[in-house]
């Protein structure tokens, strides 16, 4: 039997949602039709700092085929991820350019952008700051003066009389003694500019106040219980109220987690007489919904001679933009694995999360690490450079291994960091204390290999439900609330069901994510989704399993536990022949009733992080590794800097299905090589974006698209369902660094700020004459 | 077939066109600024052209405009007068492109799938002009096609699977 022929765990069956994408027939928010539908359009704010003196919407409710006309006045409240700093519709006064000050729903696009053209907004400009370090400064202008007074989760640290809406602090060991220990020490700073997510889908949401008393949101977002919540404690109404719906997504990549224009779409349509409300927004508009953060980064390490590191000092400044957002679970999640997968027994983090004048940052693939890796990996590089000392053997000698304690204090398990740079640097055909010389082309271009490794923590446990259904004919619901976005799980899953109860992969359907029918699931962040839904997804299929036992018992006349199934069938242990699942239910005869299993992930033990030290001994529910190789090639003359081939390792504790896993690692590595060479948003001194669109935000194109080899560890997780890990994030974070690593090794020519245009390193090669 | 009234609060001046779509002869009278894609979207219901970018930068829509892979969120549905029009909808017995949806399908080309139809028919109008594309051929057709999910790789190799099968 092929591997895809075989479904069950630890095989690649195709896509179970391939044919359907294949065919053009995935529905995506834009897809769908709705009778009487009216379109929502969005006034944006074009200062990033002003006073409302006045808003005047009466001509524009005058328009032809106005519904509904909303300004700040007529919806009160806040909203927010972590602070509830947020107006769905700017009141008083505007905070970045993009900031919606009023909404409009019209019959067709263009009756609402011509009433939009008809408010009129009085504004008064003030002072703006857009550089995270600079809006930290106590004398920068304020953009919130209430941030003390707004609710806050607890993990929030914010600090009084700044833009600091939260501050995260580790203190590991004693950094003094660290340094003193350090034959050598390097401090530099780093710079990781915002980018975008640029999801080829752009941003959709409906909303409609059904006639029965339900509110219902279609929405292309990666959590509806967060977002059911969130809409229910805004609006006044309970949580089976609220009705959120998930249809196929075009990408996620953290840019749909959390509520950013629903509440908007929900105001407009508690307004229109039960009509549904819809906001398409077009692509520069979606360019400036939420973005990455940018991050600067500052960063001191001691080591010894022989290349022990002995003491890490890292400071971030996260801009997170006018509204907190995740800004302060991505400074805090960030923050505790900021000094990288090493040892170093004296580490301090000060990691600020900075309120800034531009649109609103939020989680993107990685939630952090992207930025951080490129800090630390390349300054991995040049430590080794100083000590010189081949970039492999410095790692291997410093990174973590099982046991050890990690910064937050917590005794680390199943950690496959080592194997990950073992594997990469065997494909790649490096020895560790030999590093691999690059090769001068002679006509000003080269090549070579560049080296970085990463980890990154998922999050805290949260739970994870799941039910399956085998229904009496013998096919099979898997009803699960994680969302997929285009990274397998919902294959995952149904192979996870076809290994416990061993019904064929063809039987198996997978629910769409859905509040009034598919249980709770805290998120599809965090890469979390294998390992939390799943192991919820397990649950349930065994419980169905152990249904369909006691049914084949009472029919076979036999004791339970000595049913099996085999090639799709249930086994009857005395005779040996095998009934479908379905066939089995009807002999049962159980009246037309689905056996329905169910299934938890409960998991003990978390912790939270003290507020002044940054400790906690289980603050993530499992760990990531990774590490890749990269051979580019560069041309001094241009500046263009090319990847050739990645060659990328990931621990994934178990691959249920090791394709799909290699699918996660391709394109985490092209994201990555964007994020290093050329994706960077830009804007100008009045806080306006000027790429907002795909001409002239470059993301990596298949002329750009080198070859990767996607190498799978599995070091298993005690926890994780069949040993499995978490995997999307962890792979994007390597790839930049291990450029800029090969550049450096190559030219001995460091950089500090990504990503590397050719018209930047084209300038540095210049100067370097000779050199290089 | 009834004429669209969707349109008709425009004041833009309408065309009446006749346009070939997935063997269809369609007639209508249309803005003259009505996109193709608002076009096969809206009043023709086909969904499988996909709107990533309205500006002909992401690939999304493209659609085969007599047989060129075309974008068809900035050609207008006037400009289609008197051609034939191809989207996956109207695929069903075209042999190359349902061998580049089974190698997609086969080599793992897809993952949120939303690229995946502009995909499928910009290499379908590259392979029925040449059956023999070397890879940098296929890198090449494929550069006015985003995608932010696969790195391209299998994008890639499941043209080259279709390209080896000889079809
Ligand atoms: S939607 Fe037409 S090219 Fe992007
Ligand atoms: S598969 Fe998601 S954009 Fe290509």
């Amino acid at each position: 039997m092929t591997d895809n022929q075989r479904a069950g765990v630890g095989a690649s069956p195709y896509r179970i949602d391939g044919k359907i994408k294949t065919d053009g027939k995935a529905e995506y928010i834009q897809d769908m039709d709705f009778a009487g539908l009216l379109e929502a359009a969005i006034l944006p704010s074009p200062y990033a700092s002003a006073r409302i003196r006045g808003i005047d919407c009466g001509a524009a409710l005058a328009v032809p085929g106005v519904a509904a006309v909303i300004t700040g006045a007529d919806v009160p409240g806040f909203y927010g991820t972590t602070i509830q700093d947020r107006p769905v519709l700017a009141r008083e006064r505007v905070r970045y350019v993009g900031e919606p000050v009023a909404a409009v729903a019209a019959r067709g696009k263009e009756a609402a952008l011509m009433a939009l053209n008809r408010i009129l907004v009085d504004y008064e400009e003030t002072a703006a700051v857009f550089d995270p370090e600079e809006a930290a400064d106590p004398t920068a202008p304020l953009l919130h003066e209430d941030l003390m007074t707004y609710e806050k989760e607890p993990i929030v640290n914010a600090i009084a009389g700044t833009n600091i809406c939260s501050q995260f602090r580790l203190r590991k060991g004693d950094m003094e003694k660290g340094l003193a220990l350090a034959d050598l020490t390097l401090e530099e700073s780093y710079e990781v500019p915002r980018n975008h997510h640029a999801c080829l889908e752009p941003y959709g949401v409906i909303a409609q106040m059904e006639r029965e008393g339900i509110l219902h949101i279609w929405t292309g977002n990666q959590s509806p219980y967060v977002m059911q919540r969130s809409i229910a404690a805004l609006f006044g109404l309970t949580w089976n109220q609220v009705r959120v719906s998930i249809p196929a997504l075009g990408g996620g990549f953290g840019s749909k987690i959390y509520p950013s224009l629903e509440p908007l779409v929900v105001a407009l349509a508690r307004k229109t007489n039960h009509r549904p409300v819809r906001l398409l927004l077009d692509r520069e508009e979606d360019f400036c919904r939420v973005t990455n953060h940018g991050c600067k980064i500052k960063i001191k390490t001691g080591v010894t001679r022989d290349g022990v590191i002995t003491a890490r000092q890292m400071t971030t400044y996260w801009d997170t933009g006018a509204y907190a957002d995740c800004g302060p679970l991505v400074a805090r999640n960030s923050g505790f694995t900021a000094a990288g997968p090493y040892r170093i027994p004296n580490v301090s983090v000060d990691a600020y999360s900075v309120y800034t004048n531009l649109p609103v940052a939020t989680a993107f693939r990685g939630y952090g690490i992207p930025h951080l890796t490129w800090a630390y990996e390349c300054h991995t590089d040049h430590l080794a450079r100083k000590l010189g000392m081949d970039p492999l053997e410095f790692r291997l000698r410093n990174v973590v291994r099982n046991g050890d304690s990690s910064h937050t204090g917590e005794v680390l398990r199943s950690v496959g960091m080592k194997a990950c740079l073992e594997k990469a640097a065997a494909a790649a055909g490096w020895v560790a204390g030999k590093p691999p010389r690059p090769v001068d082309l002679g006509d000003g271009r080269f090549r070579g290999l560049g080296l970085a490794c990463s980890w990154k923590g998922s999050m805290r446990h949260y739970g994870s439900a799941a039910t399956v259904r085998i229904m009496e004919e013998g096919s099979v619901e898997i009803n699960v609330s994680n969302v997929d976005m285009g990274q397998g799980s919902s294959t995952i899953f149904a192979q996870m069901v076809v290994e416990e109860i061993g019904v064929p992969l063809g039987r198996v359907r997978v629910q769409r994510a859905d509040t009034f029918m598919t249980p709770y699931d805290r998120t599809t962040s965090a890469s979390r989704g294998t390992f939390h839904a799943g192991t919820a997804v397990r649950a349930a299929a065994r419980d169905a399993w152990r249904q369909i036992q006691d049914h084949g018992a009472k029919v076979f006349g036999c004791a339970p536990e000595e049913v099996y199934s085999r090639d799709g069938k249930v086994v009857n242990p005395k005779t040996g022949e095998g009934v479908s699942h379905g066939a089995l239910l009807k002999k049962a005869v159980i009246g037309g009733i689905d056996v329905i299993g169910r299934g938890y992930s409960q998991m003990p033990g978390g912790t939270g992080l003290d507020l002044e030290t940054g400790q906690g001994a289980n603050p993530t529910s499992f760990w990531m590794y990774a590490a890749q190789i990269a051979e580019i090639e560069a041309d001094t003359r241009t500046g263009q800097i090319k990847a050739l081939k990645v060659y990328a390792a990931s621990d994934v504790g178990k691959a249920i299905n090791p394709v799909n896993c290699q699918q996660q690692i391709e394109g985490a590595v092209s994201m990555g090589l964007g994020i290093g060479l050329m994706e960077e948003l830009r804007f100008d001194e009045k806080g306006r974006l000027r790429n907002g669109n795909l001409h002239d935000y470059k993301i990596p194109t298949a002329m750009d698209a080198p070859e990767v080899e996607a190498l799978l560890v599995e070091v298993a997780h005690p926890l994780g369902p069949y040993g499995a890990k978490g995997l999307g994030e962890a792979p994007v974070a390597p790839a930049a660094p291990a450029v800029a690593n090969a550049v450096y090794l190559a030219t001995g020519r460091p950089v500090w700020r990504a990503p590397l245009k050719p018209e930047t390193m084209k300038k540095i090669w210049q100067e370097a004459g000779e050199e290089v | 077939m009834p004429e669209a009234s969707l349109w008709g609060e425009k004041a833009a001046t309408k065309r009446r066109v006749t346009i070939t779509v997935n063997e269809i002869p369609y007639t209508y009278t249309l803005p003259v600024d009505l996109r193709l894609a608002d076009f096969l979207r809206e009043c023709l219901n086909l969904k499988s052209v996909k709107l990533g970018c309205g500006a002909g930068d992401c690939g999304a829509c493209t659609v085969l405009l007599d047989g060129r892979a075309t974008p068809s969120c900035i050609v207008m549905a006037v400009e289609a007068h008197g051609k034939s029009v191809l989207t996956l909808e109207g695929a069903e017995r075209d042999r190359l492109i349902r061998a580049l949806q089974v190698a997609f399908i086969e080599k793992g080309a897809v993952q949120c799938g939303f690229c995946t139809s502009g995909m499928i028919l910009t290499l379908a109008a590259l392979l029925r002009e040449n059956r023999r594309p070397t890879k940098e051929d296929i890198k090449r057709a494929l550069a006015g096609n985003l995608c932010r999910c696969t790195g391209y790789q299998r994008i890639i190799n499941a043209a080259l699977a279709v390209v080896s099968d000889g079809l």
